[in-house]
């Protein structure tokens, strides 16, 4: 009986680790790395997490009170319960993905192919793919928007070739990679169609992601809405 | 049990110097330890290529031969029997990851951009670009510093082990980059008297610059 007792505590425990993120997400809906979060949200069926809309086009993310929880005037920013605040799309979305055994690593190698992407993404991937966004978007620069696609170019034709050969980014199993990367690439068929036309093995992954990952689908449509596209 | 496997790396790289200080400060001497010289271009060799395709250093060959990349992967990957090194609450976590995604997007990303322009491409205006890209992520790191010891608090975590090669570096583009952030100078004396590596990890930055000078 007191075996029976013991084994029900520490399966409460376990299952009281597994309650799902709360706090407050701000954000807005085409800022790549906000997305990646909200993607996350909705994949997993979180209600609990607040979303809070940053108007970043407008300014808000430097307004005073704004400014208070994230000096660094950053979008996306998490407010845990107790008013703890912090930034960057990797701290939040390894946050709220706490209690998701399905994503995470099962081993020190997919922890280590997991962390080699973390690297890889903010360095190269989001790095020139952010270039090439705020190029086109913003700047209306069709030169560096196009000088930004020949940076990128390397890093898509490599992507590519991985994704002839398996589901998703690290294997054939979604990971946190994947909440990363689809954001930053989804973003550059705004350019023109033309635009990944060259990458047919990206463009079916992204397909992939619409029909079986919960959430993407909507994730890129609320980016296309926020902006107008 | 300490990690063990095969680093690939060089004195003069920062990443590099970060995964290579810590294993110092561990005491790990169960890593082996080999230098490829990407002065000459060894990182594109196809026996490196074969291991890491993407000629980064460092990389990682783990004792079965699976091979990996990316301080961040490393540094995480041989420190993960260290309990000092992983955060105890979910907050430490938080802050910690935070610098992660900074550490690439801000402070290495403007960092080498300076090394990098002052070093191999002399492309003056593209350096100067850098260090006023840098200047923010200087001031604001320069006043933590004034406040705390480390970069994350009083506590040494996986942030310094990133942070401090990225910044002590930049005494190679000159002296005058880093005199007006007092904080910071004296963070990396603390690290220099305090804490196990360091001194050698920047001894050897400086030998290894010197080498790479005297071949340019």
């Amino acid at each position: 009986l007191k075996l029976q007792f013991l084994y029900f505590i520490g399966e409460h425990h376990t299952k009281l680790n597994k309650m799902p993120a709360t706090g407050i997400l701000y954000g807005h809906a085409f800022s790549q790395p906000c997305r990646s979060v909200q993607w996350y949200l909705d994949y997993s069926d979180n209600t609990a997490v607040e979303r809070k809309v940053v108007d970043v086009l407008g300014g808000e993310q430097k307004a005073a009170e704004y400014v208070a929880k994230f000096p660094q005037h950053q979008v996306p920013g998490f407010e845990m319960e107790d008013g703890f605040c912090f930034a960057e799309s990797l701290a939040i979305l390894k946050h709220v993905v706490q209690g998701d055994e399905t994503l995470k690593p099962g081993c020190p190698k997919e922890e280590a192919r997991l962390n080699e992407y973390f690297g890889r993404h903010y360095s190269q991937v989001r790095k020139f793919s952010t270039e090439v966004i705020f190029a086109h978007l913003f700047a209306k620069d069709a030169e560096k928007t196009q000088a930004g696609l020949v940076v990128i170019k390397p890093q898509l034709e490599s992507y590519n070739e991985t994704l002839g050969k398996q589901n998703y980014l690290l294997g054939d199993k979604l990971t946190l990679a994947d909440f990363l990367f689809a954001p930053e690439v989804d973003q550059l068929a705004w350019v023109g169609p033309e635009t990944l036309a060259p990458y047919p093995n990206i463009l079916k992954y992204l397909e992939r992601l619409t029909s079986d990952v919960k959430g993407y689908k909507e994730s890129f449509a609320g980016a296309n809405t926020a902006l107008g596209l | 049990m300490p990690a063990s496997g095969i680093l690939y790396g060089h004195p003069v790289s920062q990443p590099s110097r970060s995964v290579q200080w810590y294993l110092d400060y561990s005491g790990n001497t169960t890593v082996e330890r080999k230098v490829v010289d990407f002065m000459i271009g060894e990182q594109r060799q196809p026996e490196y290529v074969a291991k890491f395709p993407e000629k980064e250093i460092p990389g990682f060959e783990m004792e079965d031969g699976f091979c990996f990349a990316e301080s961040l992967a490393i540094l995480k990957h041989v420190s993960a029997g260290d309990e000092t090194m992983q955060p105890q609450t979910a907050k430490e976590e938080a802050i910690l990851n935070e610098y992660l995604g900074r550490h690439y997007s801000q402070v290495r990303k403007f960092s080498s951009d300076v090394f990098v322009h002052h070093l191999l491409t002399k492309d003056e205006e593209k350096k100067q670009a850098g260090l006023v890209a840098i200047k923010p992520q200087l001031e604001s790191y320069n006043e933590k510093l004034g406040k705390q010891k480390y970069i994350l608090g009083d506590k040494l975590t996986l942030a310094d082990f990133l942070f401090a090669p990225e910044v002590d570096q930049m005494e190679a583009v000159g002296k005058e980059v880093l005199a007006p952030y007092q904080n910071i100078l004296k963070y990396l004396e603390r690290l220099t008297t305090d804490v196990k590596g360091y001194k050698e990890c920047i001894g050897g930055m400086r030998s290894g610059l010197e080498e790479m000078l005297k071949m340019m």
